[in-house]
């Protein structure tokens, strides 16, 4: 499968899907106007992705650092995959980074984390 | 709307070029300009370079080898014909049958026959003319006219006869020009016999006319002369017929005379050459002195005749600079037009850029225009549903509101209802901002109107409640088959303020603020939105009783104002921050504290530009 790369911008973050190394990661901040038409293509590739890793390990690092309400609800969509892609038996390991001098990221990390019962640890860096 | 041509730029027609226009032929002009002035700069430095050559060659080669070759042939050929005559002269002078028979007396008739016959042969064959004359007698006999006439003394046509005698000269030579006849004749008398007891004189006469016709062969243009000149500087022979018998001194400046006559009198016979100026120009004069005789023939040519050639030359190069200047500017035209189309092109594809650019932005200025309007006038509509400062001013005993969407319009709001015993505030954040937003707040808003009038709702919890319900109706939430279009909901903080002192908090996913004295007291709301797929309000989901004190202030500020990037790292202003600024504005008055919170904010963003919808609300009820 191939990896999802997209560049960083000013309302949307970094994707680094990377099916070879089997790490994806999610970096910056996400206040697009239309979350959704942003986000699907990630859903839909991991929807792809994780159906295929069960019984393997997924490293996934999320670091947020402002999302709007839609944006959030498109990171929960994301989580929501997660979460039955490890009900399905894949290993997702989910380290969710958060800068300890913003309170905003580590209150949106603990909100986050709160529904879901993966394996969800928050780094303070 | 005006659909766009689709159209290819060939298809175009070609704007004019306007400016581009004098710059391109500027551009092409100078080229060609420079090209050419190269071209004929070194058209000009070779036809100078090359006409200097020439100049000094042809110079050089008039005064070292034309005037020579001229002056020592016409020397030769007369030195040849006067050695000649000189030698059938003495041939016929020195006969000793004729001598004896002159000193005779010429009386041997049978002699005389044969002596008559004996002259008119020479005289035929050579063509001569031969004559003798007799000291004794007197006679003088030529081949044409048989003892013509007997000299006398004192007869200056005879005059030569005795000159010659009395000169003791075995040989001298006489020149007679008769110009009726056009007849230049050279003499050469010999004296018969002892040249100190001669006895007569004998010699032929040479026609040197046909000399001057040969003279005609060697003249160089219109200007050059040939002179034939005696020692006195009396021109025997000339090219032209009028000059003969003339002074050579009329002809030339006197200096170049006297050194031609000077040079004569030291017998030289090497050619000499010498250049002078006179009023029609430089001359090249050459001369050379007879072998056989002390005449000298002086050949002059002007320098402009000599450079006749070089005149050609330089009209050649002149008609050769014509040429190519018109070549030059015909293919440069060519050549540099070549080179500037594609500038040319580039330029006209600008202007044509520009022109649709220019276009287009009218047109999207247009739109914008439109679209501005209907926003701005969609503002009214939603500041319309927002309960006039009146309403709150009556409701509240002080109280400030910040409501600051970050475009024209947005998704916050808030809404206050007085019902029969107390009064309903709710602040929401819908999702979006923007138009969506609005839209969001317009269809929130008429469902807030139905659930407070219809159920007679003052429960914030049940409100909360109501509002989940009948929005995710409302936005087909309940059907999974659009599960996974967009999932677009609010948050809202609900209080009820009853007459009795008493404000009872519902939120979701927005804080109610209290400060009571210097003590700030969050009530979390609860932690899900409104109106979302999965928006779930469970058992636990139970609202705050307060009793409201009097000076009590409550805030409630949507996500816009603590989520706002600014400060040194970019970070969210945070809500720790903003329970911070609410104690350290306590003493403020409510209106004063808004002013306050909203400058807090605007120096926190700083640069950056506002990220979310923002609305604060301060109030105090006692």
């Amino acid at each position: 499968m191939e990896s999802l790369y997209i560049k960083e911008s000013k309302s949307t973050p970094l994707v680094d899907f990377n099916a070879i190394n089997d790490k994806l990661i999610i970096k910056g901040q996400s206040y697009p106007e239309d979350s959704f038409a942003f986000f699907k293509p990630l859903l839909e590739w991991l929807k792809e992705y994780l159906f295929g890793k069960v019984g393997q390990e997924v490293g996934i690092e999320i670091t947020i650092t402002y999302t709007n309400t839609s944006s959030s609800k498109c990171i929960m969509m994301i989580l929501d995959l997660i979460e039955s892609a490890y009900e399905k038996g894949v290993i997702t390991r989910l380290k969710w980074i958060c800068n300890e001098h913003n309170e905003y990221e580590l209150e949106c990390a603990e909100e986050f984390k709160e529904d879901y019962t993966f394996p969800f640890e928050i780094v303070l860096v | 709307m005006r659909l766009k041509k689709g159209c290819t730029l060939g298809s175009m027609k070609r704007p004019e070029l306007g400016k581009y226009e004098k710059i391109i032929n500027e551009g092409t002009m100078n080229v060609i300009f420079f090209a050419s002035f190269i071209i004929i700069v070194a058209i000009l430095i070779t036809g100078i370079s090359n006409y200097t050559i020439v100049r000094n060659e042809l110079i050089n080669k008039l005064q070292k080898q034309d005037l020579n070759y001229i002056l020592k042939s016409i020397s030769a050929q007369i030195d040849g014909r006067i050695d000649k005559a000189k030698e059938t002269s003495l041939i016929i002078a020195d006969s000793p049958e004729t001598i004896k028979w002159f000193a005779d007396g010429e009386v041997d008739y049978k002699y005389e026959e044969m002596f008559i016959q004996q002259i008119k042969s020479i005289a035929e064959t050579l063509h001569y003319t031969v004559f003798f004359g007799n000291k004794r007698t007197g006679h003088y006999w030529t081949n044409s006219k048989l003892l013509t006439d007997t000299m006398v003394k004192d007869d200056p046509a005879d005059r030569w006869f005795f000159d010659s005698i009395a000169s003791g000269q075995k040989i001298t030579l006489n020149i007679d020009r008769n110009n009726e006849l056009n007849q230049t004749n050279l003499w050469i008398n010999t004296l018969m016999g002892d040249s100190k007891k001669p006895t007569g004189v004998a010699g032929v006469g040479v026609d040197l006319q046909d000399i001057s016709t040969e003279f005609s062969n060697y003249k160089i243009g219109n200007t050059s002369n040939l002179w034939l000149v005696d020692s006195r500087g009396k021109i025997s022979i000339a090219e032209d017929a009028e000059q003969s018998g003339g002074k050579l001194s009329d002809y030339l400046p006197e200096n170049v005379y006297d050194n031609i006559m000077k040079d004569i009198s030291h017998k030289n016979d090497k050619p000499e050459i010498l250049s002078y100026t006179d009023k029609s120009g430089q001359v090249d004069l050459a001369f050379q002195k007879l072998k056989s005789c002390d005449w000298v023939l002086v050949f002059q040519i002007n320098r402009s005749e000599t450079l006749g050639l070089l005149n050609s030359i330089m009209v050649s190069t002149l008609a050769t600079i014509a040429a190519v200047l018109v070549l030059i500017l015909i293919i440069f035209y060519l050549v540099s037009s070549k080179i500037a189309n594609p500038y040319k092109r580039a330029v006209q594809f600008s202007v044509e850029l520009e022109k649709e650019i220019e276009e287009r932005t009218a047109e999207i200025s247009e739109k914008n225009l439109k679209i501005m309007e209907s926003i701005n006038y969609a503002k009214t509509i939603q500041e319309s549903i927002l309960p006039s400062d009146d309403i709150l001013q009556r409701v509240f005993n002080d109280y400030f509101v910040l409501w600051r969407p970050r475009d024209i319009v947005g998704g916050d709001f808030y809404w206050l209802k007085e019902v029969a015993n107390g009064t309903i505030l709710v602040v929401g954040d819908c999702t979006g901002h923007g138009v969506p937003g609005a839209l969001m707040t317009m269809a929130v808003n008429s469902i807030l109107s139905n659930i407070i009038i219809e159920e007679e709702a003052i429960n914030p919890v049940f409100i909360i409640q109501e509002l989940n319900r009948k929005l995710k109706a409302a936005l087909n939430k309940e059907n999974s088959a659009h599960s996974n279009s967009t999932d677009d909901g609010l948050d809202a903080a609900i209080c009820y303020c009853d007459n009795k002192g008493k404000l009872y908090f519902a939120g979701a996913r927005i804080n109610l603020y209290m400060l009571r004295g210097e003590q700030v007291t969050r009530y979390v709301g609860y932690k899900c939105g409104i109106g979302y797929i999965k928006s779930d309000f469970t058992s636990d989901f139970i609202e705050e009783e307060i009793a409201v004190m009097r000076g009590d202030r409550f805030y409630i500020t949507t996500d816009g104002y603590v989520d706002q990037n600014g400060g040194s790292h970019g970070y969210s202003f945070g809500k720790s921050q903003f329970k911070e600024i609410i104690l350290r504005s306590s003493s403020l008055s409510m209106i004063k504290q808004g002013v306050f919170f909203q400058e807090e904010l605007d120096h926190y963003r700083g640069q950056n530009s506002q990220r979310d919808d923002i609305t604060v609300i301060g109030f105090e009820i006692i």
